[in-house]
This record gives structure tokens, C-alpha cells and sequence, in this order.
């Protein structure tokens, strides 16, 4: 035991005087998760100022009955309405730009169907400025209920007919919960769950690069066959490596707990918001209110612990392969493609279509709880964190044997891909 | 008793044979040479030796332990010095060997370290990083590493390569030494002054095959030479 401390210890020292290593599994998520969080919040909150202060622009070629209403109907609402000449339009700094017709007024009168342009403008294609879009078009519905109701009431009529005679709100259940939840709230949670992957993704990634160079460091520098000579039992050695590797994932779980953390925090501040109504503009709080239970935090990071680990294994693997770290690092890469292939694949598809075998492939993958983890986090289905702990356990186990296996034949000096050789006989075949 | 018996020998890589049906001993206190061309065969028979590789087949036992069966037992007697070798760049020399005593003698390390610091040799130089000690320091560390801990027997291939004359004369002189503290040495060397020097019995290895043995004087005589230079060329072109 006493032995196996000295050389985790030397194992720790020489990964940790690697900078990169350090920026890969500590820096890395304690910058990105605030980061994301950050922007996240700030694209919502400058959407929001916008509209708070939001200044409507219209371009008035009817300047008669319906365009005076309408502008009324919108200065009514607390909304500032600039008035532009079309001349005015190139350069303009608008949100929103209302064109209305010559003949709005004739038209409206007739009977006939007046058309209104409106033009929004977006500084780019994102998430939060999508909340942008509607809100001229909710604006003219509000204006054309106002219009009905004081034509009723001017015919002498009820106008409270007018009153929407139903209310809806759509439910949505998602097959793959087991759950039922408002619209809104699953819009919100889209955007999150689209992150997830990349997260988890730069995670394996690192995980991979660190253990991957754990033992082709060895190779590299000579000393692993001093090492194999040495007397320790081989099953010890595969322990400190795997050790070694378990160090780095605890540091790197610390450093994404705790950016994780954070993240979750600024999501409670930030404020979801839609635009509704008719009746000028309304924002509705759609907060995600996620509770963080110890247990349920505990679960978590079991979780995330073991899915590192594996991704610690299956790098020392791919470094039994390789001679050298530059090698090492390369096949890690390639190895982390499907990997990646994997997770994205949740975020992409409706896993629901698959049929029942390929789901419970999918599901036998130990990465697909992490990457699902936030998901479940919100939902509150805890139980598939018992589920992925199980799952990564039995991957776990089995990474470990293959190691122990290889540590103990002679395997973990001769082998090597030889991409060459395989490439001369496919040639020579 | 024997420190080290070799029986029919073969290894193979894939179908190559690098090691075709050797056989020697070496006896307990003594000083045994390998000699042989480039690619003769002396490392892969050293690192099956030292429980590194497997023989294809074959029996190699040391001090009666069989190098496949009792591996574990085999290196706790054992110190290997491999032909190309490195060390943890990060750490010190001291704490290069401070580890390696640790691993064979836990808590009485002590005594190890301050002999390995003595046969390395760097003066205040055991100090500094091991990333930054040269090519003749390194292996002047590495056979210090190898020798401190007075191992029944120590494999060490190619001790003096990479280094000067003087610091090659200081490690000869270092080996003898250790063996006269009772460590039986096999080596293997492409200096043949040094085997001469040294060995108390050779073993000639050419493609794989031990093709003679003997006291340096004996093969001098046998195979009729003013130098073991001579014989050796002799050997290696007449078979
Ligand atoms: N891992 C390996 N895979 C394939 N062939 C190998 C391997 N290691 C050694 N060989 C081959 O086995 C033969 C013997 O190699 P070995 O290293 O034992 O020679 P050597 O006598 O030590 O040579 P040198 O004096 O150059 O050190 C060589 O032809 C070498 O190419
Ligand atoms: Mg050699």
C-alpha cells in the first residue's frame, strides 16, 4: 500500500508538471461551464433590456385612420414609435419596422384584407435573439382585436364576445421521460441539452490525452522496462496506473462539480422569457428551477467519477499500442470520434423511434448517462443515475480485467499498431 | 549453485527467430559477458532473463526460480539495466533513487540510497532534475539504480555505452567492486577490452546461436588470437 502511494506520488508529479494536462482537466471546465452560463444569461438579459426599452418604428404611407389608430394603439402600450421616411430605412437602427400600405385605411374600410410589412432585425442567428421574431406579428394581432372590439362596441354590441373563448396549454409528453411538461419549459431546456454534449465531449477528450500519455510516456522515455522489472506485482502496477489516471479524473470531477455548480446557479438567476399577448408585451418567467439535493449531487458525481475512469482505462489501453506519447495522443483522438459519435447521437435523434434492441444498445453505452445527466437532473429521474452508475460499473470492470491481462503478458512491450504493415498488405493483397 | 541456467533458448517475433536454441550457465559470484554482432540475439536473451519476455521456448532459470512460472520471485533477486534506458525526467536523481530503494527494501531504503548517490557519483549534481543530466550521467544514475540494492544477480545490458573512456573506466571499476561484494553479474558489451577485463567467462552469441564459451584466455588459446578482438572476428566471419 505503502508502495503504491510512492508511486501514484511520482505518477501525480509527473502528469501535473505537464501544463497542459492542468489546462485540459482543471482549467478547462472551471472556465467553460461559468463561461456558457455566462453567456447564456447575457444573451437572454440584452434580448430582454431590448424589449424593455423597446422602440417600434413605423413607416407611415396611409397617414389616415387605421395608421393613427395604430400608432395610438401602440403609444397606448407605453411603447415609443419613432416615425420614419422610407428614405430613413438604410441605416436605421431598429428592432422592429412596421411599413404600413398606402391604401391600409381604404382597404380597411372596403373590407378588404390590408397587408402590413414588418421587418425585424437580429444581430446574428442565436438562441436569444430568436425571442425577437414574433414580436411584431403579436403586436398587429393585438391591434386587430383592439379594432374588432370598438367596431362591436360602435355597432351597439357585446364586445366581451370578443373575449377568447378558450385558453390552452399544451402539454407535451416526451416518450423518452415518462413525463408530461409544459411547451415553454421544454423550449428552455432544449438550448441545455444541446450544450451537454460538447461538455461531456471535451471531458473524454482530455480524460483520454492525460492516460493515453500515462504509459506511452513510459515507452517513450524508457523506463517502463526498468518499471516491469522491478518487483511489484503487475496487478499493482495497472492499479497505479489506473491510480494515476484516477487522480486526474478526481481533479477533474472537482474542477466540472464545481463549474457545473456555478452553472447551475447563474440558471437560476437568468430568467426564460417568452413575448405573448395581444395586449402590447408581457413576459412570462419561465425559470428552471432545479434542486440540487445532496443525494442527488452525490449521485451525480459518481456518476461523472466513473465514466472518467473508464475513459482513464480505455486511454492506458490505446497507450499499450503506442511507443510514444505524440502516437498516443493521436489514437486518442481517433478513439474519441465515436465517442463523440455516441453522444451527439442522444442530442440528434428521436431515440424513441429506434427499435428496442438499438435503444438498449444505445443504452448500454456508460457514456450516454453523463451526457443525459443534465436532462435528468430537471426531470427528476434520479433513477437512471442508478442505472449508469450500474452500467459503468459493469464497463468499468471489464476495461480493468483487459488491462490487468495485458499488464501481466509480455503484450504491453511488443505490441504496437503497425498502420503501415496492415496498409503494405492490403497494397501487396 | 547456479545463477542463471539458459536451456535451449528459442524466441521468435512473429516467424523470426531472433534466439535459436541457446543453452548456458553462469555460476553464482561470477562475472558472464555476451558478446555478439548487431542483432545477434543478446538483449532478447537478457530481457527473457530479467522476466521482460517470454521464451517461445525453452527453460531459463535464475538462482532455481523459473523466470516464467516464478517471475515474481525472480525479480525481487534481480536488477535489470536495459540497453537503452530513461528516467522520470521530473525528478531528482536522489529522488529517482529514493523511490527505486523504496520499492526493494521499504522502510530500510536508507541504506540503498546513500549507496546508489556513491556509485552514481554526480556530486551535488543528484540534485538537479534528471531532464537535465547528459547522455554518460544518466547511465552512470541508471547503473548506480541497478547496483545499490546488491541484487543476487544484475542483467546489465550495454553498461558503458554512451560514455567516455574515463567515466567507462570508472563504471568497470564500479562493477567489479559490486561483485566482489557478492552480486553475480551478466552483461553484454560490444567493447571488448571491457569483457576482457571484466568477465570471468564469455559466451559468443551470432544469429542466435551461442557459438562459443569460455575464459578469455581459453577462447585466446582455443580459437587461436593475440586479442579477443581477433577471435571474435574470427568466430563471427568463419561461421
Ligand atoms: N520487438 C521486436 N520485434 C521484432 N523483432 C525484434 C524485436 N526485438 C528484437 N528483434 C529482432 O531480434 C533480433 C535480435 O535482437 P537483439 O536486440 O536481441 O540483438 P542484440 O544482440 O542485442 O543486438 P545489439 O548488439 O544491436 O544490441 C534482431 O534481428 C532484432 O531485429
Ligand atoms: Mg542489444
Amino acid at each position: 500500500m505503502n508502495l503504491l502511494w510512492e508511486l501514484v506520488k511520482k505518477e501525480i508529479k509527473e502528469t501535473f508538471r505537464n501544463p497542459r494536462y492542468i489546462v485540459f482537466t482543471v482549467l478547462f471546465p472551471l472556465i467553460i461551464f461559468p463561461a456558457i452560463g455566462y453567456l447564456y444569461n447575457l444573451g437572454f438579459q440584452t434580448a430582454q433590456e431590448r424589449i424593455a426599452t423597446l422602440t417600434v418604428y413605423v413607416v407611415d404611407l396611409d397617414q389616415d385612420e387605421v395608421s393613427q389608430k395604430f400608432i395610438q394603439y401602440l403609444q397606448d402600450r407605453n411603447i415609443t414609435v419613432e416615425l420614419v421616411d422610407p428614405s430613413q430605412i438604410d441605416g436605421l437602427d431598429y428592432v422592429v419596422l412596421f411599413i404600413l400600405p398606402e391604401n391600409l385605411t381604404e382597404s380597411y374600410l372596403s373590407g378588404e384584407r390590408g397587408s402590413i410589412e414588418i421587418k425585424v432585425r437580429i444581430g446574428s442567428v442565436s438562441f436569444s435573439s430568436m425571442g425577437v421574431l414574433d414580436i411584431g406579428n403579436r403586436l398587429v394581432a393585438g391591434f386587430e382585436a383592439y379594432l374588432r372590439r370598438e367596431a362591436m362596441i360602435e355597432a351597439g354590441l357585446d364586445a366581451d364576445f370578443l373575449n377568447d373563448i378558450f385558453s390552452t396549454d399544451v402539454y407535451v409528453r416526451v416518450e423518452d421521460w415518462g413525463m408530461e411538461l409544459p411547451s415553454q419549459q421544454l423550449a428552455s431546456l432544449f438550448i441545455q441539452i444541446f450544450i451537454m454534449p460538447w461538455v461531456v465531449f471535451g471531458l473524454v477528450v482530455s480524460i483520454l490525452q492525460v492516460s493515453a500519455a500515462m504509459l506511452s510516456e513510459e515507452k517513450e522515455y524508457k523506463t517502463l522496462e526498468t518499471l516491469l522489472t522491478l518487483p511489484i506485482d503487475r496487478k499493482i502496477l495497472a492499479l497505479e496506473k489506473i491510480m494515476g489516471s484516477m487522480i486526474v479524473a478526481f481533479a477533474a470531477t472537482a474542477a466540472y462539480a464545481a463549474g457545473f455548480l456555478i452553472y447551475v446557479a447563474m440558471l437560476g438567476f437568468g430568467t426564460r422569457f417568452t413575448v405573448t399577448g395581444g395586449e402590447g408585451l408581457d413576459i412570462i418567467e419561465e425559470s428552471l428551477s432545479i434542486s440540487l439535493r445532496p443525494e442527488v449531487l452525490l449521485l451525480l458525481t459518481l456518476l461523472f467519477f466513473l465514466t472518467v475512469l473508464i475513459t482513464g482505462g480505455i486511454g492506458l489501453l490505446v497507450s499499450l499500442f503506442t511507443q510514444d506519447t505524440k502516437t498516443a495522443e493521436g489514437v486518442a483522438a481517433t478513439v474519441s470520434m465515436p465517442i463523440m459519435m455516441i453522444i451527439l447521437l442522444g442530442a440528434l435523434i428521436d431515440l424513441s423511434l429506434l427499435p428496442d434492441y438499438a435503444r438498449m444498445v444505445y443504452f448500454s453505452i456508460p457514456y450516454v448517462y453523463l451526457m443525459k445527466s443534465f436532462e435528468y437532473l430537471v426531470i427528476g429521474r434520479y433513477e437512471m443515475y442508478v442505472v449508469g452508475i450500474i452500467v459503468n460499473i459493469v464497463w468499468l470492470v471489464i476495461v480493468m480485467v483487459v488491462l490487468a491481462k495485458m499488464f501481466e503478458s509480455e503484450r504491453i512491450l511488443t505490441m504496437k499498431i503497425s498502420f503501415k504493415l496492415g496498409l503494405k498488405r492490403r497494397l501487396l493483397s | 549453485m547456479e545463477a542463471v541456467k539458459v536451456e535451449n533458448l528459442v524466441k521468435k517475433y512473429g516467424n523470426f527467430v531472433a534466439v535459436n536454441g541457446i543453452s548456458f550457465r553462469v555460476e553464482e559470484g561470477m562475472i558472464y559477458g555476451l558478446i555478439g554482432p548487431n542483432g545477434a540475439g543478446k538483449s532478447t536473451t537478457l530481457r527473457i532473463i530479467a522476466t521482460l519476455l517470454k521464451p517461445t521456448s525453452g527453460r531459463v532459470s535464475v538462482f532455481g526460480y523459473d523466470v516464467v512460472g516464478e517471475a515474481d520471485k525472480v525479480r525481487r533477486i534481480i536488477s535489470y539495466l536495459p540497453e537503452e534506458a530513461g528516467a522520470y525526467k521530473h525528478l531528482t536523481g536522489y529522488e529517482y533513487l529514493e523511490l527505486m530503494a523504496k520499492i526493494y527494501a521499504g522502510d530500510g531504503y536508507r541504506e540503498y540510497v546513500e549507496r546508489g548517490v556513491e556509485l552514481a557519483g554526480l556530486g551535488g549534481r543528484i540534485y538537479s532534475k534528471i531532464g537535465e543530466y547528459s547522455k554518460g550521467m544518466l547511465r552512470r544514475l541508471l547503473l548506480a539504480r541497478a547496483l545499490m540494492t546488491l541484487p543476487k544477480l544484475a542483467i546489465l545490458d550495454e553498461p558503458t555505452s554512451g560514455m567516455d573512456v574515463v567515466y567507462a573506466t570508472e563504471i568497470r571499476r564500479m562493477i567489479k567492486r559490486i561483485n566482489g561484494e557478492g552480486v553475480t553479474i551478466l552483461l553484454s558489451s560490444h567493447n571488448m577490452l571491457e569483457v576482457e577485463y571484466l568477465c570471468d567467462e564469455i559466451g559468443i552469441i551470432s544469429n542466435g546461436r551461442l557459438i562459443a564459451e569460455g575464459s578469455p584466455q581459453e577462447l585466446k588459446e582455443r580459437y587461436g588470437g593475440e586479442n579477443l578482438e581477433e577471435v571474435f572476428t574470427n568466430l563471427v566471419r568463419g561461421v
